[in-house]
């Protein structure tokens, strides 16, 4: 049963669990993840200061470079300071270390224990990633309320992308964001299977977050065939998709064929992380330290 | 004693260089990171300052790319010669791995280097931000910059300064660890304050130019070294800033080892 | 009177931590207002340790040893009280010039670059502390026939065994031949090969060098072979310090009684003879109706035990009856099981 269990990345097939004992248990594991985040709150407290900190001096840079050129159109100063509150918001919500969790559980021998668990790994992967996705959305909503309430004018212009979409837009997009922000961490903490550390495409994949994502520079700035090729890749839907759609900066038609492309690029990356589940869970040797 | 220190800089750097190249992937990932990190800050500064019209705050999309490849030549110095010590700092308290590295005869600082490693395998990129300096620099000249040799001094000179502030940032994130039951958040604090360094300090309002030069002096990274090498600041303004930058580094040693000497060890590592 | 090594003065040591609820609720709770717990690992402390001994620092988890040896180190400041090591070095502000001359393993944690060769963490263990190139070889040659490991030395240390992993460990803090050795718990997790090797290797340490080593095991063979002295720590309390030899009396002088009884009023009339013979009958556990009485006796009088025992309750009160030797197991364990302070036991020392 358990070579069987191993074709299947999820094992959610494998007939010894019941499907409500791993929704117990993944309920259970996932508050426990979220408990664990706000033990520390100095942890907390710095990530959320120094990221305030960091768009602030964002936007000040993009407010004025809006500001001094006042025949462009495309952009007003206020539009990016909404623009950066969000990705900032969108960025800090993603902010998790998956992969190298899931790095240093293959590296370290720790994959053992919970192999051996009549519980899915990846699955753990998953809850955790999300757990900690909604623990850092608690604490940075208020943060965005205050930015939006207090700088004059943003909530207007907030009100004003929303007023052009459908509800339902956001919602797709923000959680194609999510899931793809957790399906690539996982697929490069799966690459300890064949690289012993995978700290090398972890850092690799944050370069490639900055140019694709959106989150350093408005990402429809971007020269159309840049931009095209970025919404091929996980990183535009983690910050840029959804937050274009919330300023209502995509039409209907546009919103349409990116949910898609989005859904095509996890699908593919689930495959991915199908095929390196198969082939490292083989050659597991099980080291420890 | 310059021996000493000579003898475990080298053993240093042989550790350092089997490491990396015991996993030799990695020197390709890296120098791919800092092509697409180096793209995209590059790209980010040109199109704000293309959305500006081409000048920004009373500065050229040149200058503004000197100023940006400046700042990458300091973050990749740093990247290889500190990042693996400091932001190790974090990790060390929480799991007890600390222990090892206070009980040797050095300063904490220069024991959590020795604990660590550099990231040898960064070295291509400080020649590529080194050489993408250059071809700013000659752009510039053919544009009819003149510099004096005093303004290649003051540019090395603060260049230095700037990169004992980034030493002093990350100090300053890294170390409450000590104080804190986990903190591991210190890298990504560093990586968004100095992020700030990269844009000339006439971008951002009055209240943050103060913050940034007097309480934490980040325009001493690039801005600063820039201005002095365009003539744009004064030498009395020189002065105050380089100071600043001296006081700041020299009080966030002395926090690290304040917090160095606050551990409480644990008991079960992870 | 042999120099000091270290020298212990009214040692204390209280940590700080925090309390949580169970669950979701608690996590909340706890994450705006946090309830500080102060815990006393050491209580107030005072020994002293001579140059050239091999002391064995016993007690049951979480007693206060590791706390203890990590003061001694210098490795967390007490919290009142001081160490000085060879008499010159306050501890608690960790000065270079001590550091060099100590050295520490720590079973459950590693210091060797997990990715590299042992060698290369040795190779820097001699730039930090400026050893040179021939004393460095030859200790490095020596430790590896020791051990017999010497093929093992360019292998990645993530692919060594447990056993050969803590050898290597041993080796880098033996390197740069430290006068003062802490150990804490290197034989941990070994097989009985691996462990004995360690044991004869730091015997051999202590006895050629003459380095104090200090060593805290729950291994009741590493303290037998090797430490002389030994100290019991529970509850952050020294409830025993004197030579191995002493306990060891102990071992051999007492006979360890184990009585079942048919009823319960057997039961209670061998509990009230236990508690009228004035201290020459100990109890060595608590017990329940029926579940047996344990309990020593001086082996001279095993003869006109079992005779009192049979008059009191008559032979068909008893199910079953066992009379052991005593193993320094079971005196650790009697004397953890008491409150510490109120029965310390304590050897008069040169």
């Amino acid at each position: 049963m358990r070579s069987h269990s191993h074709r299947d990345p999820w094992e959610l097939s494998r007939s010894s669990v019941a499907w409500t004992t791993v929704v117990n248990a993944s309920w259970l594991y996932f508050t426990q993840c979220i408990q664990a985040a706000l033990l520390y709150r100095s942890s907390l407290a710095l990530f959320v200061v120094t990221e305030a900190f960091a768009y602030a001096g964002f936007i000040a840079f993009w407010y004025k470079a809006a500001a001094s050129n006042p025949n462009q159109t495309f952009y007003t100063p206020l539009a990016l300071v909404l623009y950066f509150a969000l990705a900032s918001f969108h960025h800090g919500i993603q902010h998790h270390t998956s992969s190298r969790d899931i790095g240093s559980d293959i590296r370290l021998g720790k994959l053992s224990y919970a192999i051996i668990r009549p519980f899915p790994y990846l699955l753990q992967a998953l809850l955790r990633s999300i757990a900690f996705t909604i623990t850092y959305g608690v604490l940075l909503l208020p943060l965005l309320v205050i930015a939006v309430k207090l700088v004059p004018g943003l909530s207007q212009e907030l009100a004003k992308g929303w007023s052009i979409i459908p509800w339902w837009q956001y919602p797709i997009a923000i959680v194609i964001g999510i899931m793809a922000s957790c399906l690539i961490r996982i697929v490069i903490g799966l690459l300890a299977f064949d690289m012993s550390q995978v700290w090398g495409p972890d850092t690799l994949f944050i370069a490639l977050y900055y140019s694709a994502s959106g989150v350093i520079f408005p990402i429809d700035l971007l020269p159309a065939t840049l931009l095209a090729a970025a919404q091929w890749t996980p990183m535009y839907y983690m910050v840029g998709f959804p937050v274009l759609t919330l300023m209502g900066r995509i039409s209907n038609t546009e919103f349409n064929e990116h949910a898609s492309r989005g859904l095509i690029v996890l699908l593919a990356t689930s495959a991915i992380v199908a095929i390196l589940w198969r082939r490292g869970i083989k050659r597991f040797e099980a080291i420890g330290i | 004693m310059m021996r000493f220190y000579l003898k475990l800089l080298k053993q240093l750097f042989s550790l350092s260089a089997s490491s990396m190249l015991a996993y030799r992937s990695n020197v390709v990932f890296f120098f791919l990171f800092e092509s697409f990190f180096l793209m995209a800050n590059m790209g980010g500064m040109f199109l704000g300052v293309n959305l500006a019209g081409g000048q920004l705050a009373g500065w050229t999309l040149d200058e503004v790319m000197f100023i940006s490849s400046l700042y990458s030549v300091g973050h990749q110095l740093f990247v290889t010669f500190c990042m693996g010590g400091l932001f190790s700092t974090g990790w060390f308290v929480w799991s007890g791995r600390m222990d090892y590295v206070l009980l040797k005869p050095l300063h904490p600082l220069l024991a959590l280097h020795a604990a660590s490693e550099f990231v040898i395998s960064n070295i291509p990129n400080i020649i590529i931000n080194g050489c993408l300096l250059i071809v700013f620099f000659l752009k510039l000249l053919a544009n009819g910059l003149t510099v004096s040799l005093q303004q290649v001094g003051g540019l090395v000179l603060f260049f230095s300064a700037g990169m004992a502030v980034r030493y002093g940032v990350a100090l300053l994130v890294v170390t409450p660890a000590f104080f804190a039951e986990k903190l591991a958040e210190g890298e990504d604090a560093y990586w968004s304050l100095q992020s700030l360094a990269k844009y000339p300090t006439g971008v951002f309002p009055r209240a943050m130019q103060w913050v940034f030069t007097f309480v934490l002096p980040i325009a001493t990274i690039a801005a600063v070294p820039a201005d002095v090498f365009f003539g744009k600041t004064s030498m009395a303004s020189g002065a105050t800033y380089l100071g600043t930058a001296v006081l700041f580094s020299w009080l966030t040693v002395k926090f690290y080892e304040l917090g160095a000497r606050r551990y409480q060890s644990v008991n079960t590592g992870a | 009177m042999n120099e000091l090594a270290i020298n212990i003065q009214n040692l204390e040591k209280t940590y700080s931590t925090f309390k949580k609820d169970a669950g979701f609720s608690g996590a909340i709770k706890s994450f705006f207002v946090r309830q500080t717990i102060r815990i006393p690992a050491v209580k107030t402390m005072s020994f002293s340790i001579a140059k050239g001994e091999f002391i064995g620092l016993l007690g049951p988890n979480g007693a206060g040893k590791t706390t203890l040896l990590k003061m001694m180190t210098g490795l967390i400041p007490p919290s009142s009280g001081s160490v000085t090591a060879f008499g010159q070095f306050d501890t608690s502000t960790r000065p270079p010039a001590y550091l060099r001359r100590i050295g520490m393993v720590m079973g459950q944690r590693n210091q060797l670059h997990p990715d590299l060769p042992a060698i290369d963490s040795f190779k820097l263990a001699q730039a930090i502390y400026g050893i040179p190139d021939e004393p460095f070889e030859r200790r490095l040659k020596q430790s590896l026939h020791l051990f017999e490991i010497e093929s093992k030395l360019n292998i990645p240390v993530r692919k060594l065994s447990l056993g050969e992993r803590m050898k290597m460990e041993l080796i880098l803090a033996i390197l740069h031949e430290p006068e003062l050795l802490f150990l804490d718990e290197p034989t941990i997790g070994l097989d009985f090969n691996a462990a004995k090797q360690i044991r004869n290797f730091l015997a051999e340490t202590n006895r050629q060098f003459g380095i104090t080593i200090i060593l805290t095991s729950h291994y009741i063979k590493d303290i037998e072979e090797l430490c002389k002295r030994v100290i019991l720590i529970n509850e952050g309390e020294v409830v025993y310090d004197g030579s191995l030899a002493g306990l060891d009396v102990r071992v051999q002088g007492e006979r360890l009684f184990n009585i079942e009884t048919v009823d319960e009023s057997s039961h209670s009339k061998i509990m009230q003879w236990i508690a009228s013979s004035e201290g020459q009958v100990k109890m060595t556990q608590d017990v329940s109706s029926n579940e047996g009485i344990s309990f020593a006796v001086n082996s001279q009088k095993v003869g006109e035990t079992v005779k009192e025992i049979f008059q009191l309750v008559g032979p068909h009160a008893i199910r079953d009856m066992t009379i052991n030797e005593r193993s320094l197991e079971d005196v650790f364990a009697e004397i953890y099981s008491r409150r510490p302070g109120a029965t310390s036991v304590s050897e008069e020392r040169d």
